[in-house]
């Protein structure tokens, strides 16, 4: 039995109380956070007194699903109250005056918020170590980065700190986390999830996704979630979670060949692979395609999403949000530079300049109109794929975790990793990142399962029948 | 028409400030258009940072893609990409009193509310 579904049954077998539960959660985070600084901040109070309004709740009866679940945040979600930073310096003092969506859903159905995790500031970067505030290692072997950016929420579920946690997945920060650190992330459809009170990096590109110790845990969280929600424009909500099949008998799994590049670590081609002949012989049938457009996904993908960050982090000028510097300064732009300058990252000002680069007059057609075009060209070959495949299967990154204290290295070779997980952001399509063995390090590799729009249910579902075999 | 030459905030750019893909990357005047300051030490660390990145994304140039990504010439990206069907849009409160026929102070109407 899943670790979600023990605890639900347990809860509303008074087998514990929400109120123990969430002091067992806290007491492990106490102990063993500092092996891996999973956590930036974490709510021992608030969580004690909505654990105990959760038991008042279940005493009640008909508490939803999650009531009296523990849960953890990545500190780009805003919460009321509790300070939320996007691991920016530049927001070391911002406690927000509301709950994002996502956040008051989980609360309102009685989970239990137990702190916000550690994450690349403001979500750029993909190994939790352009944090201002301290670098997150992987439970799985504490040498190694959890992956990012969304870590700290991937270290907690994996360190058993929290049974789920919310990340943001803007180019595979859900996703890539997951595998690296052996639990399963899931991106839902782009608009599934409100972005409401999501710290935004790239308004096009960024969706809040579930990372959970297994594929039926991912089933229980999505629904309360879901919500069309109009405060955010884009949000479409799920109607339906029912899923039709009862067996993988007929699906047609996707093999593109651009996932399978040279680029890919021979381990984990091996267990990918060896994924899909499981799946094969449950009864789904694999089919060859091709998805040439992926070849400039990546280029296209940093092109657009710094565009809109240079545009989303022009509010951190120490006026409307963010630091103010002590320095003096004699203009107003040397106000903002000041601020800013002291406040923002290495990282977010990386993505800042290539962002103010590409949409520069004599850059524009060239860099930013034609990554957009890339990007209808993403759309269009997903949508030719999906009429010869049910599903696509892929590695969810081309390698392994990395070394914490690993070599320096270009930021270009650093984002080329992100091949794996970029296009199905640029499309807005669901994907989930499943557990699919070790490599010979015996660090995990992960499979990556691509649906059409709000697929969800299939994706988990087919996860799901995986799981069960692997067991 | 909106002139394409607009950011996504639907800011003009300043005029003549043009980067030939060819020469050098100027640093300090993008460090100056993203009001960030930098150091001389940390500016030549980001100028070889920028050189790397945007040899990078240069790749993005060879794609044959001739798919229309806008679905007006010039319209404002975000606005294109985040509308959903459902959404309605109406003319933003602060649009300027000689312009509330422009298309372009068109807002989904949750935000105009």
């Amino acid at each position: 039995m899943s670790i979600l579904k023990k605890h639900i049954s347990a809860l509303r077998d008074g087998e514990y109380s929400a109120e123990e539960l969430c002091r067992s959660y806290l007491s492990k985070i106490e102990g063993e956070d500092s092996l891996y600084n999973a956590f930036l901040h974490v709510d021992c109070e608030g969580a004690l007194k909505a654990a105990r309004r959760a038991d008042e709740m279940l005493k009640d009866g008909d508490a939803p699903l999650l009531c009296g679940i523990p849960f953890a945040l990545k500190d780009n979600i805003c919460t009321k109250g509790i300070p939320t930073t996007a691991a920016s310096a530049t927001l070391k003092d911002f406690i927000p005056p509301y709950d994002a969506t996502a956040a008051s859903l989980l609360k309102n159905s009685g989970a239990v918020l137990l702190g916000k995790t550690n994450m690349d500031e403001f979500a750029m970067g993909a190994d939790t170590k352009s944090s201002a505030y301290k670098i997150t290692k992987n439970p799985k072997n504490t040498d190694m980065t959890p992956g990012g950016s969304s870590g700290g929420s991937a270290a907690a579920v994996a360190a058993g700190f929290a049974p789920f946690a919310l990340g943001s997945d803007t180019g595979g920060s859900v996703r890539q986390p997951a595998s690296f650190c052996g639990c399963v992330g899931l991106a839902p459809t782009y608009g599934a999830v409100s972005r409401y009170g999501l710290i935004a990096f790239a308004s096009s590109l960024d969706r809040i996704g579930i990372l959970a110790d297994s594929c039926s845990d991912c089933r229980i969280i999505l629904p309360a979630i879901c919500k069309k929600d109009p405060k955010d424009s884009t949000s479409k909500g799920i109607d339906s979670f029912e899923n039709e099949r009862k067996d993988l008998k007929g699906l047609r799994i996707g093999i593109a060949e651009e996932f399978f590049s040279d680029s890919i670590s021979e381990d984990v081609k091996t267990r990918v692979m060896a994924a899909a002949e499981v799946l094969s012989s449950l009864g789904a049938t694999l089919v060859n395609l091709s998805l040439p457009s992926l070849e400039y996904a990546t280029e296209a993908y940093y092109i657009i999403s710094s565009a809109e960050a240079s545009s989303n982090l022009a509010r951190y000028d120490g006026v409307r949000f963010g630091h103010r510097s002590d320095s003096p300064f004699c203009t107003i732009d040397e106000f903002y530079k000041n601020n800013r300058s002291e406040g923002l990252g290495k990282e977010a000002k990386r993505r800042i300049m290539l962002g103010t680069f590409v949409l520069s007059a004599g850059s524009y057609d060239d860099y930013y109109k034609k990554a957009l075009s890339v990007r209808e060209l993403v759309r269009e070959d997903y949508r030719k794929a999906f009429e010869k495949c049910d599903i696509i299967l892929s590695p969810t990154a081309p390698e392994t975790a990395s070394l914490v204290n690993g070599k320096p290295r270009t930021p270009a070779s650093v984002y080329s990793e992100d091949f794996s997980t970029v296009s199905q952001s640029l499309a807005g399509l669901p994907a989930i990142s499943v557990p699919c063995g070790t490599d010979r390090n015996g660090l995990p590799v992960g499979m990556q399962l691509t649906g059409p729009a709000f697929s969800e249910s299939l994706l988990i579902f087919v996860g799901e029948c995986y799981e069960e075999v692997a067991k | 028409m909106i002139s394409p030459a607009k950011d996504i905030l639907g800011r003009g750019f300043i005029k003549n400030q043009r980067y030939n893909m060819k020469s050098k990357i100027n640093t300090k005047e993008l460090a100056d258009l993203a009001k960030l300051s930098f150091s001389e030490k940390e500016l030549s660390e980001f100028e070889r940072d920028m050189e790397n990145i945007v040899s990078f994304a240069k790749k993005v140039m060879d794609a044959k893609a001739e798919a229309s990504p806008l679905r007006k010439d010039g319209e404002n990206v975000l606005r294109c990409d985040i509308l959903n069907e459902e959404s309605t849009v109406e003319i933003s409160d602060v649009a300027p009193k000689g312009a509330v026929q422009d298309e372009y102070f068109a807002v989904p109407r949750v935000v105009a509310e």
